[in-house]
């Protein structure tokens, strides 16, 4: 078990966007679906070990963040791609990449080889010399998934992956993901429901801080069925469970 | 997909430089620091090198600018590039992703500050290069002095490390130019201004108090006694920020908080040591003396063999004023040829140092440094030997050619007037102007005196020397007997 959770929670003041959250999560791509506010991304921020939760207990990769050690070995498996990626502009792609390939502590030997794979699994190598003021929003939320992958991240957290990407792009990185999932566990926090019915092989759904759902995509299609708002089954699903949990 | 294998900790360790050295090539690569080094350059060019460029020619007097000139203008621009390397992550939004990074965030943070303060003394060591070749096709004796140029460095790199923390704990656009700001003031208000008046010696840290004495690295050695502690107080306080900065980003790490703790302890501990030893400083005729890291080899004077113009009086002076010795001669030769031979006339020129001594060692504003602008002499011993000094006096740098008719007066003034003391007799003022052809400058009676001396041929006046220079150095002559 890559990913485990118990009873989760963690508060700004008094705003509580994580709320006793409970999750196992094994290899494979899983989505975490769920409206603006909905505490997805403090979710995936703990997980990244950015935030420390107010309470519940969570285990990575079979390690406590907690402990400093144990928050390391994590760190050198982990990937992350925050939901605002902030860039260096000077910087070319190649340079952006393997900065962050060094602060993974990889080893020096593996880098070159390791970053060009990267830049090209993200279908950049044709900028990989150009410095990251001159690219698209596009071409940097690319150039974020790949410095997230380098290190061929056992647990991969991804917030708004395809968010820029145009449609092309989200198909072929999609691709990607599910490549990933045959080994590494992938979390992924999207608005797209397309994106989890694409790529996830589990999703679950959050609301006010609290996982309302979780199974596969087509469960969350069927939980849709007789629903009206949306226009696609998955996006049945999700309104359906949205509203079932308010009621 | 690409095959990766995470490193085990063995090799880990052993690559570690190889990381560090990869990730600092990287912060050089992008340091904003490169961007200002022509800004720098023309800096340097236009106030430290012109403003040596007017001092005589002496490794200690030049070497002044380098922390009275250089170092302030290049630690404004250091303090303020490293805090805005500082504050890159809060500013560019990076922080989330550098801080989940596995190398400690203290560790990439040193290797920002580390290529910041790298290109700083890059800049600062080049112009102190380009001052010192500049010198060394000028000078005629001695070499480069190196501890002002380490203090140089010290304080530079304190101020990259305040700058640069600024940056990190306080990231933002205005922490830059705040910093540079803050570096203004501590250097030109808090040392100079504050600490000066209550605290003179305290303000002997500052690189920019400290006041280099002329004859240092000429007659006698120079004191390094305060750049050690100047060294010791921006050293410690380099390292003990860095220090803290790994205290406050050691995010639970005991081995990175007692490393850093370790090292803010050692900066903290030479920081106050410094402070202790500068109260202890205190002024003495060669320089400023503490008594902790004096050495006392030091007080002794250089040796060297004068160089010298033979001629009627033969004129002597220390090699380091070997470039001066045609005009010095030049503008002697009249007076020379007056009294050589003369009975109480010098039978030879010799150059002491000068018993100039700055006072309290700290000077009132940046530009006050002891310069080549006048001359002072005495006439001892049997057969008499001019002692000529050529006097420093507070001023702005003034070229080395206003100091032969300076000495010339001196020479006057030491063969025609009382021993040890000042012209004060009228008759003595009198052909004193008219061998120096001022005569435009005394009272009415004198002037006319002078005047009636000037009007004489040399030989009449060198025949009335001849006779009279006894009585006239006495005061026994009045101005009516002046021919």
């Amino acid at each position: 078990m890559n990913i485990d959770i118990d009873h989760l929670t963690r508060r700004f003041g008094r705003t509580q966007a994580v709320a006793g959250v409970d999750l196992r999560v094994d290899p494979g791509v899983f989505g975490i679906l769920g409206p603006n506010g909905a505490g997805k991304t403090s979710l995936l921020r703990m997980m990244a070990t950015v935030l420390q939760p107010s309470s519940g207990s969570l285990q990575l990769l079979g390690r406590d963040p907690a402990s400093y050690s144990q928050r390391r070995e994590i760190r050198r498996r982990l990937g992350y791609l925050p939901q605002n990626l902030g860039y260096y502009p000077g910087f070319t792609v190649v340079e952006f990449v393997e900065y962050f390939a060094l602060l993974k502590e990889m080893s020096p030997a593996q880098i070159p080889a390791a970053v060009a794979a990267a830049v090209e699994r993200v279908e950049l190598g044709e900028r990989a010399k150009s410095k990251l003021r001159t690219l698209s929003g596009g071409m940097l939320r690319r150039v974020g998934i790949a410095q997230a992958i380098v290190n061929d991240p056992e647990l991969l957290l991804l917030d708004e992956p395809t968010a820029g990407l145009d449609p092309e792009q989200r198909v072929q990185f999609r691709a990607v993901l599910r490549e990933f999932g045959e080994t590494a566990t992938v979390v992924v926090s999207t608005h797209l429901v397309e994106d989890v019915g694409a790529a996830c092989t589990e999703v679950a759904l959050m609301d006010r801080g609290s996982i309302v759902f979780r199974g596969t995509p087509d469960e969350l299609r069927a939980r849709g069925v007789g629903h009206s708002l949306g226009d696609a089954p998955l996006e049945r699903g999700y309104s359906a469970v949205l509203a079932e949990g308010r009621a | 997909m690409t095959s990766l294998t995470l490193p085990l900790r063995s090799e880990s360790q052993r690559v570690r430089p190889t990381r560090r050295a990869r990730l600092l090539r990287l912060e050089l690569h992008h340091s904003t620091m490169i961007w200002l080094l022509p800004l720098l350059g023309a800096l340097f060019y236009f106030d430290a090198l012109h403003k040596a460029a007017g001092y005589p020619p002496f490794w200690f007097v030049r070497s002044s600018v380098i922390l009275h000139e250089l170092v302030p203008d290049v630690s404004l621009f250091a303090a303020g590039v490293a805090a805005w390397a500082g504050s890159r992550e809060g500013r560019r939004q990076t922080f989330d992703l550098v801080s989940i990074a596995a190398r400690p965030r203290w560790a990439t943070a040193l290797a920002s500050f580390a290529a910041t303060t790298i290109w700083t003394l890059v800049a600062f060591l080049g112009c102190v290069s380009v001052l010192y070749g500049f010198t060394a096709t000028q000078a005629s004796w001695g070499g480069p002095p190196w501890w002002p140029v380490a203090a140089g460095v010290a304080v530079l790199f304190a101020f990259c490390a305040l700058g640069f923390a600024a940056g990190v704990l306080l990231p933002g656009r205005f922490t830059a130019p705040l910093a540079a700001l803050v570096t203004f003031l501590v250097l030109i208000v808090a040392f100079r201004v504050v600490l000066n008046e209550s605290h003179p010696t305290f303000a002997l840290l500052s690189p920019m108090n400290s006041v280099p004495h002329g004859d240092a690295g000429v007659f006698f050695h120079y004191f390094p006694d305060l750049y050690i502690v100047q060294i010791m107080f921006f050293a410690g306080i380099a390292v003990a920020v860095l220090g803290g900065l790994g205290l406050a980003t050691a995010s639970g790490s005991r081995i990175v908080w007692r490393t850093a703790a370790v090292v803010t302890a050692l900066g903290l501990a030479a920081t106050c040591t410094g402070v202790g030893l500068a109260g202890t400083a205190r002024v003495e005729a060669n320089g400023v003396v503490i008594p902790a890291v004096h050495d006392a080899a030091s007080d002794r004077p250089i040796a060297y063999t004068p160089v010298c113009q033979q001629g009627a009086i033969p004129v002597c002076v220390h090699p380091a004023f070997r470039a001066y010795l045609p005009d010095l001669v030049a503008a002697l030769n009249p007076l020379i040829h007056q009294f050589a031979g003369l009975p109480g006339a010098p039978v030879r020129v010799e150059q002491n140092a000068s018993s100039t001594v700055p006072e309290n060692g700290v000077a009132s504003s940046p530009t006050e440094i002891d310069t080549l602008v006048g001359a002072s002499a005495t006439l001892t011993g049997n057969p008499p030997v001019l002692h000529l000094a050529l006097t420093e006096v507070p001023s702005q740098p003034e070229p080395p050619s206003s100091q032969p008719p300076a000495a010339a007066g001196a020479f006057v003034d030491a063969v025609i007037g009382p021993a040890g003391g000042t012209l004060g007799d009228p008759a003595q003022a009198a052909i004193e102007a008219a061998l120096l052809d001022s005569a435009g400058s005394l009272p009415g009676a004198a002037a006319k005196a002078a005047n009636r001396f000037a009007a004489l041929a040399p030989s009449v006046q060198r025949a009335w020397l001849a006779t009279h220079l006894r009585a006239l150095r006495s005061g026994r002559i009045a101005l009516a007997q002046v021919p």
